[in-house]
């Protein structure tokens, strides 16, 4: 019983001295699109967000701030207006879609522009569905607009924030994103992805049912097309990859 | 002082997941004397927050199976089912790979019953029947987006659980298996943000 205490403490130390004081329970929500400034992060649609790659779910800030980033210094990359934010094309009205990782009992869901409130959502306290999504009329505006969105929770003083970029036409009302005005980099055009056969295994690539590869000096043939990503190794994955 | 209440809450859970209400288990890292010693030993052991990590991962397979099995038969869109696909072949790997660790331990294979003991960790899984019946019930043309919106959550979930046991966990092979968790839900998730936001 008393070691059963003592592991922990160690695990406690361990986090404080490897300045990990951040809860991964600090994690909850955001919109996944049309997509927000994290998404668009999470996504590497844009580059150099740091740490909201990771966490795009975790930009908890006291209630009541106009910034993006709930306001403080954390994720402040999400206020920086002058990066490259893919606008997504729509109509006056808007479906903002929620990803959640936590179902906290809500107070209310806010929508702004600049300095006005363009919507709110009551849920009094209740706990949110299994999805969440919010129609919202964005009042005639049109061109370039930028929505910050609150989740204020119920139960803390505290809300999520999700900023997200939105060119505003009269023709649109789907979520396509439209590339940023200025493109410092072009994107090249994208080829299809590569078959590779009897390549080396690489992330990113698709695989065809009976395409094979090398991996660490082995062969490998493809049980079931996928598109190879990082921890996807043939070695560790035999539903996919069988030895040859 | 707030980061003081934190680590308490932490310790506090921590302890707890480790001695589920009502579950007699022995203490893992202390084998009575005696008796033989637990098959891992020889891979370095394990603490409360490798089987914390082990169980709360098995508890999140079964709805992420439902929702993956309804994606890869139903979703109109080929890159939707064949990620699904391959996310549920794989799944089921791991799936029988966290077993095969928690029983080599006797520990229980799915985490406490209280929510409340899992705050500080990430909370339970977040997908449950609730999450399962709103994609079954979806129209045709919500479905991937219901799919995707439900999944990118849960994904999301294991990279929390994964970064806690990279934080806390001592067990290498597990501690190798968080690394290959939080790498393939982060690429699926990006994946995932790039179908819903097309």
């Amino acid at each position: 019983m008393r070691k059963r205490i003592v592991l922990p403490v160690l695990s406690i130390l361990t986090i404080v001295m490897s300045g990990m004081i951040a809860n991964p329970a600090s994690a909850h929500g955001y919109i996944s699109s049309p997509p927000s400034r994290q998404a668009n992060c999470a996504q590497g649609r844009v580059a150099n967000c740091g740490d909201i790659v990771w966490e795009p779910q975790s930009v908890e800030a006291p209630k009541g701030s106009m910034q993006c980033n709930g306001g403080g210094s954390r994720f402040a990359v999400l206020n920086d207006n002058s990066k490259p934010w893919p606008a997504a094309s729509v109509g006056n009205n808007v479906t903002f879609n929620w990803v959640l990782t936590a179902r906290h009992r809500t107070s209310t869901w806010e929508y702004f522009v600049g300095s006005t409130r363009i919507a709110v959502i009551n849920d009094n306290g209740a706990q949110p569905g299994a999805t969440v999504s919010h129609n919202v009329s964005l009042g005639g505006r049109t061109g370039r607009i930028l929505v910050l969105a609150r989740w204020n929770i119920y139960d803390t003083a505290m809300a999520f924030y999700s900023c997200v970029d939105l060119q505003v036409g009269s023709g649109g009302g789907g979520g396509t994103p439209t590339p940023p005005p200025t493109s410092p980099s072009p994107q090249p055009p994208q080829s299809p992805p590569p078959t590779n056969p009897g390549g080396t295994w690489a992330a990113g690539t698709a695989y065809a049912v009976g395409a094979t590869v090398t991996y660490g000096g082995l062969s490998y043939r493809c049980l079931q097309a996928h598109t190879a990503l990082a921890g996807w190794e043939p070695p560790n994955t035999p539903a996919l990859w069988q030895r040859i | 002082m707030k980061r003081f209440v934190l680590l308490a809450v932490t310790l506090a859970t921590l302890a707890a997941c480790d001695a589920p209400p009502g579950v007699t288990t022995a203490p893992s890292f202390a084998p009575p004397s005696g008796s033989p010693p637990p098959a891992v030993s020889e891979s370095g052991g394990h603490n409360p927050t490798d089987v914390m990590f082990l169980q709360m991962m098995a508890a999140q397979y079964g709805p992420a199976a439902e929702l993956l099995k309804l994606a890869a038969g139903r979703s109109a869109n080929t890159k939707v089912r064949e990620l699904a696909a391959a996310m549920d072949v794989t799944q089921a790997d791991e799936l029988a790979k966290v077993q095969g660790w928690l029983r080599g331990w006797s520990e229980p294979l799915t985490p406490a019953a209280d929510p409340s003991l899992h705050a500080g960790h990430g909370g339970l899984p977040a997908t449950g029947p609730d999450e399962v019946k709103a994609l079954r019930d979806a129209p045709a043309a919500e479905f991937d987006k219901v799919f995707l919106n439900l999944l990118i959550g849960h994904q999301h979930q294991a990279v929390e659980y994964a970064r806690m046991e990279l934080t806390a966990g001592v067990n290498p092979q597990v501690l190798e298996f968080a690394t290959r968790v939080d790498q393939t839900r982060t690429a699926q998730v990006t994946m995932m943000l790039g179908m819903v936001s097309g």
